[in-house]
């Protein structure tokens, strides 16, 4: 029963996917400052009417609307998000490249905030009006406002200008070899056994990971908290420790794990929101990946690699929501979808 | 509204003793009179709540500035002199005419800062007003009327929920390019949804309420009883959302300026001073410094403020 409903949850995201697809072509084409014969003609100069054609003939622009629609539809389904104007190669090709990079800083920053927000929530909760819960509390809802640009930015010049701990940039010093398996630098550097690379690539990951970590770490433990507040007033609370159970048993093994539940659908839609490439701080940190990647293409007016990349994040973004619904109905058997 | 129907009441009963002005002043002078309590009681939570206080007065601060910025701005924002770039703040270079210095072309950052508030305070204003305004009507209509235009609605929202918010708004600016009616376009685009979507939930539980079956039964139609009923009762947590959500479009905005793709260069926004100071993290730390505590704090004074009306408007909502 509870099966059937995943799956009629999961069947109604291709809906959603197809709509998401239509929007977003259906917004480029109706954009004036997106056509893409002026934008690949823009530097060229003088161009004659039959190359203009031939250009509009090779991305389908002679053809009516709906026509256009079938034509990236079909590619769509074969996976092909069409060619990049900038770079000559295909979009589908180039965002493949950057992945490894986003997912492995995404990676990063979810260990990261997870790794702060749980234990400061469960204390903040468990030593609630303490001066650590509202210096804790304090500090979180500052994080809540805190533009991550900004945030990486005073990092960088803390922590690389000033201290010298972390590189500025990049994924890997200049001056350390690694053999690419991957693309996964992380993996890459313990498949190949090189613990210099290792160092550096951790090194060159912690303050992007801790800028992108910042904002999920104060929202998360902001929920433990409030969610371990409400189990703890819980009668089976009471009765574990009315049985002699020790203090951390009751908290770690009966109410951490109730009061988790509400958390794992924020936290695996924060991730979505992650993996969808986070271009503010892949900016700011020169991370190449495919966040960085969109941003240049933006500002290149490179349609096609904007709006592949588009929807891929949406993509991204709808299914990750779905594993957090069906994660949601997982833990807690209460809840049917 | 049990007000308006008992001075409707008492103005029928004094029909022939009352000419029609004095009617409309009694009536005046009954609702001034309630709307002077709400506010005192208002004024009074507000005053008792430490963090919406600061929060309330920093964002009147801000405000403030915006629109008194050319009496308080000490130099012009548009200007530079090559002679001040990267000047450090007062308290390191020793001039007290640059403040808090100056930036890579030598214009003075305290101007541009003051200045600065007026675009975010613009934009974020009048994008949570019209995404307020128009969430708000279309959540009213299909959470009271339901049927088709309902669900056309809901899978629209549904569609745009499908993308993360920054997300979309740095798509639409691409597509439509820089300037502040499009900055406003691109925060509205998707931010109406929250409203809708709180409206029309609220809409559908309020309707089933007895009060709505009253007003119904005594003759009220479907627009007096959704505007004059329904809409009263659930504007404390429309005022709590469109505060947060000004937090969030005044970062958004800051975050779109960043990337460049906010207003053109000249404009003093917020966002793209933290930009133009990533050149300089070496040498010059405070061009970034500043404008991003300026974004900071405003954020953080309405997000305060917001969770205080939070506390004192809708207590319910606290129960995340």
């Amino acid at each position: 029963m509870r099966w059937a409903k995943i799956v009629e949850r999961m069947l109604l995201t291709v809906p959603v996917m197809l709509g998401v697809a239509i929007a977003v072509f259906l917004f480029m084409r109706l954009t004036p400052a997106a056509d893409p014969v002026d934008l690949m003609m823009g530097d060229a100069g003088h161009v004659s009417q039959a190359e203009i054609e031939r250009i509009r003939q090779e991305f389908n622009l002679d053809k009516s609307l709906p026509i256009q629609l079938k034509h990236f539809l079909t590619g769509l389904a074969r996976l092909d998000l069409g060619m990049s104007i900038t770079k000559r190669a295909p979009v589908g090709q180039l965002i493949k490249e950057r992945l490894p990079a986003t997912i492995e800083l995404a990676g990063m920053s979810f260990l990261l905030a997870l790794a702060i927000a749980v234990p400061i929530g469960i204390l903040s909760a468990v030593k609630q009006n303490s001066i650590l819960d509202r210096l804790s509390m304090g500090v979180s809802f500052f994080g809540l406002s805190l533009p991550g640009f900004w945030l990486g930015i005073i990092l960088i010049m803390l922590f690389s200008v000033k201290f010298g701990w972390f590189p500025t940039a990049g994924r890997l010093s200049y001056d350390v070899h690694l053999t690419e398996v991957t693309g996964f630098y992380l993996l890459d550097s313990l498949l190949t056994a090189n613990p210099q690379a290792l160092v550096s690539v951790l090194r060159h990951l912690f303050l992007p990971a801790l800028t992108m970590g910042a904002t999920m770490a104060a929202t998360v433990a902001r929920m433990i908290r409030s969610s371990m507040l409400e189990v703890l007033r819980q009668d089976y609370v009471t009765l574990a420790r009315a049985k002699g159970l020790p203090e951390f048993m009751v908290i770690g093994h009966h109410a951490l794990r109730n009061a988790l539940i509400p958390t794992v659908t924020v936290v695996a839609i924060q991730a979505g929101g992650f993996l969808a490439g986070n271009m503010i701080v892949e900016t700011v940190f020169g991370w190449p990946g495919v966040g960085r990647l969109v941003v240049e293409a933006i500002l290149r007016r490179d349609f096609p690699l904007v709006q592949g990349a588009v929807i891929i994040f949406a993509f991204t973004f709808i299914v990750m929501n779905l594993l957090a619904d069906i994660l949601y109905t997982l833990v807690n058997p209460k809840i049917s979808l | 509204m049990e007000f308006r129907s008992s001075t409707d009441s008492l103005v029928m009963e004094q029909d022939g003793v009352y000419s029609w002005l004095e009617n409309q002043r009694y009536l005046w002078r009954i609702r001034w009179g309630l709307f002077a309590g709400k506010l005192r009681w208002f004024v009074g939570e507000i005053i008792g709540h430490p963090s919406a206080l600061t929060g309330g007065m920093v964002m009147l601060l801000y405000i403030a500035m915006a629109i008194l910025a050319p009496y308080l701005a000490p130099m012009s924002p548009y200007d530079g002199a090559l002679t001040s770039r990267l000047l450090a703040p007062a308290w390191i270079s020793g001039n007290w005419q640059h403040v808090l210095g100056c930036d890579g072309v030598g214009r003075d950052l305290l101007s541009r800062i003051i200045y600065g508030s007026r675009l975010s305070l613009v934009v974020g204003l009048t994008a949570v007003g019209f995404s307020l305004v128009v969430g708000t009507s279309l959540g009213l209509v299909a959470g009271y009327f339901q049927g088709r235009l309902d669900n056309v609605l809901s899978r629209f929202s549904d569609l745009l929920l499908a993308f993360p918010y920054l997300i979309f708004a740095i798509f639409v600016m691409a597509a439509i390019g820089p300037g502040i009616t499009n900055l406003i376009v691109a925060l509205s685009f998707k931010g109406w949804v929250e409203f809708y979507r709180l409206v029309r939930g609220q809409v559908l539980a309020e309707k089933t309420k007895e009060y709505v079956e009253a007003a119904r039964l005594s003759g009220q139609s479907d627009w007096s009883i959704l505007l004059r009923e329904i809409l009263p009762n659930i504007q404390p947590s429309l005022i709590v959302l469109a505060t947060l959500r000004l937090a969030h479009m005044i970062v958004t905005e800051a975050s779109l300026s960043f990337l460049g793709l906010g207003v053109g260069p000249r404009i003093p926004a917020w966002g793209s001073m933290v930009n133009a100071g990533r050149d300089y993290m070496l040498s010059a730390w405070w061009v970034s410094t500043f404008p991003g505590l300026a974004i900071m704090s405003l954020a953080l004074a309405t997000n305060m403020f917001g969770e205080g009306l939070r506390d004192i408007l809708d207590p319910r909502l606290k129960i995340e």
